[in-house]
């Protein structure tokens, strides 16, 4: 799963999700994208299951970028603990995602391929997505 | 390259608020400028618009804007168009005016003809590198887009911008190293085994029923 190698601070505040994703709004290297709908927390977890289902599907041929990266710390309190006593233990890793954002790219197989392909990797994420393609110039 | 012709209404308030108000009426702010003229502000209709950019020139298209107030319609291209991130509509867009003697920079996209022979005899797949490559010429004289045969292309074999073809009053301003596009065997990907699926069984293991919540 992916996750950063090394972080300066150990755990993280939540933040917040507010407005559209400023960068990476554009299908960049692929042929064509999901999108993401709604702002939301994808987990590393969700985005490995997500490109297995994808890779799975393409079988041979085709090419996937994953556009992006759990680089925050989501942390948790363990079962039954009363409140107080400082925050959790890091648990697992989130990428934030904010609408608009593509998340994953596809290139090397035809349409109908890729967009089955990227309708199974979006059922794996936590967030409302679309498929999309390069942009003309 | 055709000429399009499209009208625009000089805009005098300005801001965000404006914008919006605008973009919920149909229409999408803009601004005119270049060889030394001074920025006007505009308004276009975003239907008449769209029809301008998807001509077979695409985003180069050569457009004539009739300003609204003016006496002879500005020669333009559209340039620096702003997107909304998830609906893909024009937010804003500039039209750089410019001159048919005068050199103008463009982003021309690539078509890729042919299967390749590495494809055919090896399975490999097309990696598309680049998909548009920047030249300079008259406006007359780009192109709505380059061809490039890719039919003779073997296993590890790449076509550079050296390679596209010479067209008359057209020059590359990409370095005629750059990649556009190679031949490649893929990776296959072996899968590990998913942890857990395999259980074992603990020898005299009873199975425990689960307590029931209050």
């Amino acid at each position: 799963m992916l996750m950063p190698k090394r972080t300066r601070w150990r755990k993280q505040q939540r933040g917040n999700m507010r407005g559209n994703a400023k960068a990476g709004t554009k299908v960049a290297f692929g042929d064509y994208g999901l999108q993401a709908l709604e702002p939301g927390w994808v987990t590393a977890r969700q985005i490995e299951a997500a490109r297995v289902a994808m890779t799975r599907h393409i079988k041979r041929g085709g090419k996937v970028w994953i556009m992006l990266f759990p680089d925050k710390p989501v942390t948790q309190k363990p079962a039954e603990t009363r409140m107080g006593s400082g925050k959790g233990n890091p648990e697992f890793w989130v990428a934030v995602v904010r609408p608009g954002r593509v998340m994953f790219e596809l290139s090397g197989v035809d349409e109908p391929l890729a967009r089955e392909a990227l309708r199974l990797a979006g059922h794996k994420l936590s967030v409302k997505t679309k498929f999309v393609r390069r942009e003309e110039v | 390259m055709d000429q399009v012709t499209l009208r625009a209404e000089p805009r005098t308030e300005f801001g965000s608020r404006v914008g919006r108000r605008l973009r919920r009426t149909g229409s999408v702010p803009a601004v005119v400028y270049g060889r030394g003229l001074a920025p006007i502000n505009v308004a276009v209709d975003r239907r008449e618009l769209y029809a301008a950019l998807h001509t077979e020139a695409g985003s180069n298209a050569l457009i004539n804007l009739e300003v609204a107030g003016t006496k002879k319609p500005f020669l333009t291209v559209a340039r620096e168009v702003q997107r909304h991130p998830v609906r893909g509509d024009i937010a804003h867009l500039d039209f750089i005016s410019i001159s048919l003697t005068e050199e103008i920079h463009a982003e021309v996209a690539i078509e890729y003809v042919g299967v390749p022979v590495g494809v055919k005899r090896d399975a490999g797949i097309v990696e598309t590198i680049r998909v548009s490559v920047n030249i300079s010429a008259l406006p007359l004289d780009i192109p709505g887009h380059i061809t490039i045969d890719i039919s003779d292309m073997e296993v590890n074999q790449t076509k550079r911008v050296a390679d596209l073809p010479v067209l008359k009053g057209v020059r590359y301003l990409d370095d005629a190293e750059t990649d556009l596009v190679q031949v490649i065997i893929p990776r296959v990907v072996v899968e590990a085994p998913v942890e857990g699926v395999i259980a074992t069984a603990v020898e005299g293991a009873e199975p425990v029923e689960a307590e029931e919540a209050d």
